[in-house]
């Protein structure tokens, strides 16, 4: 039993499944209508521009994307500690440097605009997860405005929403409307069941509309994920039921498990089970 | 059962689950409480 990956317990929608299976007739030609048809699709789901929707083989894609698109060398990112570790990979790959902000265990993790802020120097890209990864704590919207307007002009914001559905928090993606330094990344891999196909994106802002093509891989998500994503968004029921087990699954291991545990908004619960050594003894107290 | 150390993370002595079906989440947290009290009771 695998419960180390965060991936979907109930596996794809079939219809996702079947779209795979459809797609192999069609595999000797390079996924290109399949592509624009998944980012007009997802135009519509969340109110923007076709030109806002970058798709990319898994959100890992579309950060170094965003790598591409933003980073010089010596360029500095801000990532958080404990965090995903694909943020700092992606900047190196593009010569860029990593510094962090501190979540602290003490304070449940909490991040507010502050946790940020405090750390901040200027960097090119600030990176929130919300819901965060490992510890599966949310960063409330109106955080993330303060962090929008508290950062330099030149700075992005990527809010990472992998883990988006799992949480009541809404959304960071309705402040494209109002903010041109943000982007919000989202993934098939986890609510979707896709991870086995990479295929995620990122919505960014208006202004951003021929970016793209510049930073893009031709190509980069195949037709089988392409169509797999298109037949996943129209089955609500299937990432329904995934978003109610997940819920369970939480409440069930906070309740049950004899160790203590975070409060989550995600598919997984982090929790302070000890290193496995013996707990160091207490100095007895002298009479 | 696999569950994720998160040591990587920077996070050591801490573990990530990932939410399972009803049956899988039953079964890793009986089988964690399980080493837990391993672990304690070679303690004492």
């Amino acid at each position: 039993m695998k419960l180390s990956s965060n991936e979907n317990p109930h596996g794809a929608s079939p219809a996702a499944v079947d779209a795979v299976r459809d797609a192999a007739a069609e595999i000797s030609v390079y996924p290109k209508a399949a592509h624009t048809d998944l980012t007009a699709k997802l135009a519509e789901k969340w109110d923007l521009g076709t030109e806002q929707v970058w798709v990319s083989p898994g959100a890992d894609g579309a950060i170094d994307y965003l790598s591409r698109a933003m980073l010089d060398p010596a360029d500095p990112v801000l990532v958080p500690d404990p965090g995903f570790s694909y943020y700092g990979m992606s900047a190196r790959y593009h010569h860029g440097d990593v510094r962090r902000y501190e979540l602290s265990k003490a304070d449940d993790f909490a991040m507010t605009a502050d946790t940020v802020l405090d750390a901040y120097d200027g960097e090119r890209i600030v990176f929130v997860t919300s819901p965060h990864n490992p510890t599966g704590a949310t960063m409330a919207r109106s955080e993330i405005e303060s962090l929008l307007s508290g950062v330099d002009e030149g700075t992005l914001v990527v809010v990472d929403e992998a883990y988006g559905e799992f949480a009541e928090e809404p959304s960071a993606a309705a402040l494209l409307d109002d903010y041109d330094n943000l982007a919000v990344l989202r993934t098939f891999s986890k609510a979707y069941g896709l991870a086995g196909l990479r295929i995620g994106y990122a919505l960014v802002p208006e202004a951003w509309a021929d970016a793209y093509a510049k930073v893009s891989t031709p190509f980069a998500a195949s037709e089988a994920a392409l169509r797999a994503a298109m037949a996943a968004l129209d089955d609500e029921a299937h990432v329904e039921k995934s978003v109610e087990s997940a819920a369970w699954a939480r409440e069930h291991i906070h309740e049950q498990l004899e160790a203590p545990t975070f409060d989550s908004e995600a598919n997984f619960v982090l929790c302070a089970v000890g290193d496995g050594a013996p707990s160091p003894r207490l100095p007895s107290r002298r009479a | 059962m696999i569950v994720r150390d998160c040591s990587s993370f920077g996070l050591p002595g801490c573990i990530r689950i990932s939410c399972g079906t009803e049956a899988e989440t039953r079964r890793a947290v009986e089988t964690l409480n399980d080493v837990l009290a391993e672990l304690e009771a070679a303690e004492v």
